[in-house]
């Protein structure tokens, strides 16, 4: 008899459970939206990527390296990854090689700032590479010896992967030159509390603390697959991180914003060679929660990355801008919220006029100008006011689908999404779920 | 393609490869959401909404290799907020009609009690058998000892149990 109840109790749990029309309908509506959203989330993602900053990075041991004759980062990489001229602070070059299938991976450098760890390197290819290759990569770094790292850590790969960039620097495509970004936090360099929740490790610790550095820690690279080619291309890097607790300055904020979202506070704004981070916690309610930040001189410092962690009803996040210039004084800190989903109705759009977007605090957006030309279509706009720069608005058409920008450009000095189809056939309303909380902004002495 | 290198891909925004892994779990989605929500209108929405958020934060993602229970765990925190806004009363006919082609009594009776669980049993029954953790995952999970995982998925069990040869022998009175 208890044998029926364990099999009854299996048989309702784990037994095959059909989807039902209603939710597969969905489920394929959802599917066919993000397949649609490629190109847009591509963009963000990259912009939401961007690096920084070094380490100094010795080698030793390791699956027989050969030393090579080091190379530079290509400025093509830097621009992508939005690295200014500080980062010369905190890289260390030097140059190690791995051989497999075909492919000669040398480690030229890194960068660390104390969070974004940049790590550039060159492929030498006997035979053409077909297109740009994909590197499949995993990163640990630990301080001292990997024993007592924990079971969490078992995939070994503790830092956060976020993006890849790179260029062939010959014509016949055999040399590749590139950098992969990763996110290394306090708590990636604590591995073997074993007795710490996972929200003590990953949400509690996701702070960027320079005391928390080791002088030097170890980054073990593994990688798998480059391109088509596959192999092991494994570096054990010992990496000397005094350069970067040497350039971090902090400065406590602790501005709290629950008003506007539960658990919401801005605890820091840190400051390092390449990069402007704001660190605080955020609830699970507002994952598209935000900042605008705004220099003395009135320029919108660039969003170059960010990450947001979230475990129950607890949330850190750290958001990486453009470095300030050492000019400045202050900056200006403007707190926005993306509401994902929000079914606001939108207004029509104008294609012979103006179309005024709400932005939140009275203020403004104006869509000036809407045209097509090559097959895109261009959305010029205008406002006095900064405002989410990753989606302004989007638009939606009478059945109810929705355009995202493809890209973000400039004409002419003025503003313009693109979007990589002709759209202005179509009945559309500009849409904007962005709040930008201009009457709760606030300033910040960062000298 | 392994999981990895398709996260991988998800996360320079390819929409294609994101859509192919969660493919390959939503049948446990759909399981779990079930479970906590009832009707199928609202496991859509919870779904949808999970899954579009798990696209747009998939750069939060440290690990890739706990995309599943990342994944899992942002469809549990949608379901636990639309349960918290909606404050919804499933209506006993609209469960009736969900389980009208569930023929054993039994197995009604028993699912019936598994929906009846507090949340927190509810949700260790599930995080066991329908994600497949085991109970010092649940307690990582969950942010709970392992021990209170394991004395609640025995006393949910309990619980069941209790109710099951409870209505076997209301059954077996009734012959």
């Amino acid at each position: 008899m208890e044998n029926n109840f364990e099999k009854e109790l299996v048989n309702i749990l784990q037994g095959d459970m059909e989807i039902p029309d209603k939710v597969r309908k969905s489920l394929d509506n959802t599917y066919n939206m993000i397949k649609k959203k490629r190109k847009y989330s591509s963009r963000v993602l990259i912009r939401r990527g961007a690096v920084a900053a070094l380490i100094g990075i010795t080698l030793f041991g390791a699956a027989a390296p050969s030393y090579a004759k080091n190379l530079p980062i290509l400025q093509s990489v830097l621009n992508h990854f939005g690295i200014g001229s500080g980062y010369n602070k905190i890289i260390n070059e030097f140059g190690v090689s791995n051989e497999n299938s075909g492919v000669r991976i040398t480690i030229n450098s890194a960068i660390y700032d104390g969070y974004e760890l940049l790590v550039s390197y060159t492929a030498e290819s006997n035979k053409p590479m077909k297109e740009k290759p994909f590197v499949n990569t995993k990163a640990l770094i630990y301080e001292g010896s990997t024993k007592g790292i924990t079971s969490f850590f078992k995939a070994k790969s503790n830092v956060s992967f976020s993006s890849e960039y790179g260029e062939f620097t010959d014509n016949n495509k055999k040399t590749y030159s590139g950098a992969i970004e990763f996110k290394a936090a306090e708590n990636n360099f604590d591995l073997n509390e074993k007795s710490k929740s996972i929200k003590e490790k990953v949400i509690d610790k996701l702070q960027i603390g320079s005391h928390k550095i080791p002088d030097k820690f170890t980054l073990d690279l593994s990688i798998d697959k480059f391109g088509d080619a596959q192999g092991k291309w494994n570096f054990n890097l010992a990496v000397e991180s005094e350069k970067a607790k040497g350039n971090i300055k902090e400065i406590t904020v602790n501005k709290d914003l629950s008003k506007l979202f539960p658990k919401t506070k801005l605890e820091k704004v840190i400051v390092t060679p390449i990069r402007t981070y704001l660190q605080g916690t955020v609830s699970n309610d507002n994952t598209f929660f935000d900042y605008i930040v705004v220099n003395d001189k009135n320029d919108v410092l660039k969003h170059l990355g960010g990450e947001t962690v979230q475990y129950d009803k607890d949330g850190r996040y750290i958001g990486s801008f453009d470095t300030a210039s050492m000019d400045n004084k202050t900056i200006t800190i403007i707190p926005y919220n993306y509401y994902q989903g929000k079914k606001n109705s939108g207004v029509p759009l104008n294609l012979n006029g103006e179309t005024k977007i709400s932005l939140g605090s009275n203020k403004q957006l104006i869509i000036t100008k809407a045209e097509e030309k090559e097959g895109k279509t261009y959305i010029y706009y205008k406002t006095q006011f900064p405002v989410n720069e990753l989606l302004p608005f989007h638009l939606v058409d009478d059945q109810g689908v929705e355009y995202m920008k493809h890209e973000y450009m400039p004409i002419a000095g003025e503003d313009v999404l693109v979007y990589d189809e002709l759209l202005l056939n179509k009945s559309l309303k500009v849409v904007n779920n962005t709040t930008v909380f201009y009457d709760d902004s606030f300033t910040v002495a960062i000298k | 393609m392994e999981l990895t290198t398709l996260v991988k891909k998800a996360k320079k925004g390819d929409g294609e490869a994101f859509v192919k892994i969660v493919e390959q779990y939503e049948r446990v989605l759909y399981r779990v959401a079930k479970r906590l929500l009832v009707k199928d209108e609202d496991v859509a929405d919870a779904m949808q909404e999970a899954i579009m958020s798990a696209y747009e934060s998939i750069h939060t993602l440290r690990n890739d290799e706990y995309f599943y229970t990342w994944i899992c765990k942002i469809l549990i925190n949608k379901c636990n907020i639309m349960i918290n806004k909606n404050k919804k009363v499933i209506c006993v006919e609209e469960v009736l009609q969900q389980k009208s082609s569930t023929s054993d009594f039994l197995k009604v009776e028993l699912d019936d009690a598994l929906n009846s669980l507090n949340k927190d049993y509810k949700l260790a029954m599930i995080l066991y058998y329908i994600v497949g953790l085991n109970t010092k995952e649940i307690g990582e999970f969950t942010g709970e000892p392992e021990g209170t995982i394991k004395s609640r998925l025995s006393r949910a069990k309990a619980i069941l149990r209790e109710k099951y040869f409870h209505d076997e022998g209301v059954r077996e009175c009734g012959k």
